[in-house]
């Protein structure tokens, strides 16, 4: 399939995946998490690491592993050493953004095998919780005066979606409750509920009016990996090559209080420059399955609009008429997402990247969605509001 | 379609409670930040130890920003001047906090919120505006649940001015305008 | 023009906790009852301190942990006169990079001695009351 616009020197696919157990506290060190998601990506690719040109790392704030230059921490155990290596890190959005750095080293010829490996190890921030590594993302000077929680500026944003849109709690309950209950076919899930219903969700903690507790995504340890190849050497590796048909990101201000909340501008524009790149003009037919970004509820939402997948307003309809389930039309999240699976804030973009993966090839299992996948889109966002990274793949 | 569920066997080792050697380090003499406020942050943390609330503006594109900047991100070219902002607009979107900072359990839930300001002789749409987050003080529980409280006109509770310090917090909160 | 110049803030987090991970925690584990291990590696022979769960070299897996003869060699040293906040310290202390034979890696540790030297054999002097963890030596001594 040839795309527009773009013109670069080589096809690139993912041709293997490995990923860890995803729990809020786990024993292994950061290094050894980044191993043994490598060790199993190289492992299912038939691969050993003397067989890989470029290494890329992909790692949230420092701050919480506790580890200072985090990606050079990492890079052992990411098997970068003696190789050129770097780490990229744009917040949450680094999930989705790995693969699409490690993407540029193999389109331009210049690595032929790259290993990807995102990490995250917010156990280590103890005291008094992972949660107030948050603290240092508001503007020091005219926002973290007023002593703000994090979970405000998606509660602000929640609520404004929910104006606009008409929407109630009920039909956003509906989504922790899909990816929840999608959680327990995945193996690393932290979270499987299989019996939650939209009654547990209404009843949990109220936080900040309208978040509640079972809106939210756990703070987790995990680690992830991928192997891109470029076009020979990925057929040489196996039969069944996912490749990156588009890549798209987009940065938008830190100034949140001056634009809309209830549409995410640059998730559009990111998926745009993805959608262009890979020939898509109707995504909501073209795309056979979606994994957007939830780290809360109504973020899936959010998100699908966004992408295109749904009009504006019209996602939770789409929930609410089961287009979004494993056995819909438009299946979302059938890992599980952040909200089941748990959310290691850099892994768990790359995650979404692995389901992709999976269910292109047919690997799924207990989650492979019903109608036949040609063509995947994973979706990660990150930082104040800001970052949206989009990559579609297929065969 | 049949076959194992990837991943196969994902490892790690999880913990509950440490009841093994680890090492803690507590974070001894916090590291103290100084930071420069800027040309644009500067001239409006002393706008508001004055009881004013100082915007830049744009002329080519129109914008205005608060708070403010020296430069116009879109047009990315140097703002054209300062404007001063009425301290009253309209509550774009309202939360109640039931937890603080900490995650501790609030005695009593807090209402916060961005807050559409007006400027004379400006009008602005929901794509851009100028706006801040704070408090907001005379809504209840129910006014941000049922959503009464969008669009609700609010104006800022300025600290007297002796107790302001050149900080955002030298506005209490934003109060519901009566009736 | 007047102007507030700066703004006075402070970093948050109280406390990092760091895991060893399981095979850190079995070596952490040796350290408390006095004994000295690095982590062997099945494929190619090596040992390695401080262990991790994986062999650096062939990227494999690493489960075991060997007994190492508590004596090692000045690697490279330097002297500390200062402490962590620039004030002088009562009595200059030495650290130094302290090498195992046959074993890759070595550890970081205080040397008690008024003559450091670069090869200089040295022994753990080990505390009485130990919790399992890199201190449980007090220092290195000559040997």
């Amino acid at each position: 399939m040839t795309s527009r616009n773009i013109n670069f020197k080589h096809r690139v696919a993912v041709v293997s995946a490995g990923m860890t157990l995803f729990r809020s506290k786990m024993l292994e060190t950061p290094q050894e998490l980044a191993w043994l998601a490598a060790r199993q990506a190289l492992d299912e690719a038939g691969l050993t690491l003397k067989d890989i040109d470029c290494v890329v790392i992909g790692s949230a704030p420092d701050a919480f592993d506790g580890v200072h230059m985090k990606g050079e921490y990492l890079a052992e155990g990411a098997g970068g050493i003696h190789k050129p290596t770097i780490r990229v890190y744009v917040g949450g959005a680094t999930g989705v953004f790995v693969p699409i750095a490690a993407w540029w080293h193999v389109a331009s010829g210049l690595c032929k095998k790259v290993l990807v490996v995102a990490e995250e190890k917010m156990s280590h921030a103890a005291k008094p919780h992972p949660q107030y590594v948050f603290r240092y993302i508001w503007d020091p000077i005219v926002e973290k005066p007023l002593n703000p929680n994090l979970i405000w500026i998606f509660a602000m944003e929640m609520h404004r979606y929910m104006y606009k849109c008409g929407v109630k709690k009920e039909d956003i309950a509906l989504v922790s409750v899909k990816n929840k209950r999608n959680a327990c076919g995945h193996p690393s899930a932290q979270l499987c509920m299989p019996n939650i219903t939209v009654d547990d969700v209404l009843k949990s903690e109220v936080l900040v009016w309208p978040v509640q507790l079972l809106d939210i995504s756990p703070t987790s340890d995990g680690a992830v990996a991928l192997v891109l190849a470029s076009e020979e050497e990925a057929r040489r590796i196996t039969d069944t090559p996912v490749w990156i048909k588009g890549v798209g990101w987009t940065l938008d201000t830190t100034h949140w209080t001056n634009r809309d909340l209830a549409y995410p501008e640059y998730v559009r524009r990111a998926a745009e420059m993805a959608y262009r790149m890979a020939g898509i003009d109707n995504p909501r037919k073209q795309i056979d399955v979606a994994e957007p970004y939830d780290p809360f509820d109504y973020k899936e939402l959010h998100h699908m609009e966004g992408l295109g997948l749904a009009r504006k307003c019209e996602a939770p309809v789409l929930t609410r008429e089961g287009v979004t389930q494993r056995d819909g039309d438009l299946p979302i999240n059938p890992s599980g997402g952040l909200l089941g699976v748990g959310n290691p804030i850099a892994a768990a973009g790359l995650m979404k990247v692995a389901e992709i993966f999976w269910q292109v090839r047919g690997e799924a299992g207990a989650r492979q969605v019903k109608k036949p996948v040609y063509t995947g889109l994973a979706q990660a966002w990150g930082d104040l509001m800001q970052a949206g990274t989009v990559i579609v793949m297929g065969i | 379609m049949t076959g194992p569920t990837k991943p196969i066997n994902p490892r790690g080792t999880k913990y509950d409670r440490v009841e093994f050697p680890v090492f803690e380090f507590p974070v001894i003499g916090k590291a103290r930040y100084n930071y420069t406020t800027g040309e644009a942050l500067g001239r409006f943390l002393a706008g508001l130890k004055e009881g004013k609330i100082l915007g830049t503006y744009c002329n080519k594109c129109g914008r205005v920003f608060v708070p403010p900047r020296m430069y116009c991100s879109y047009c990315f070219r140097e703002v054209d001047g300062w404007v001063e902002a009425r301290d009253e607009g309209v509550v774009i979107t309202a939360v109640m906090s039931y937890i603080s900072a900490t995650r501790a359990r609030l005695e009593r839930p807090v209402a916060v919120g961005v807050i559409k300001l007006d400027v004379p002789g400006y009008q602005f749409d929901d794509h851009f505006f100028p706006g801040l987050m704070h408090y907001i003080c005379g809504a209840s529980e129910d006014d941000v649940k049922s959503m009464r409280i969008f669009g609700a006109r609010v104006k800022a509770r300025w600290k007297p001015p002796e107790q302001r310090t050149g900080s955002i917090t030298d506005i209490e909160c934003f109060e519901v305008a009566g009736p | 023009m007047r102007r507030v110049k700066y703004f006075p803030e402070v970093m948050e987090i109280e406390a990092y906790v760091y895991t060893a991970g399981p095979v850190g925690t079995k070596w952490l584990e040796a350290l408390k009852s006095g004994r000295l291990t690095a982590a062997y590696c099945p494929r190619c022979g090596r040992l390695y301190m401080p262990p991790k769960m994986y062999c650096p070299h062939d990227f494999q897996e690493v489960t075991e942990l060997r007994e190492v003869a508590p004596l090692g060699v000045v690697e490279t040293y330097t002297v500390i006169h200062r402490d962590f906040y620039g004030e002088p310290l009562k009595e200059p202390r030495v650290l130094a990079f302290i090498k195992f034979p046959g074993v890759e890696g070595g550890l970081i540790h205080y040397v008690k001695t008024d003559r450091p030297r670069v090869g200089m054999k040295v022994r753990p002097r080990w505390r009485a009351e130990r919790r399992g963890l890199v201190t449980d030596i007090e220092y290195f001594e000559e040997a």
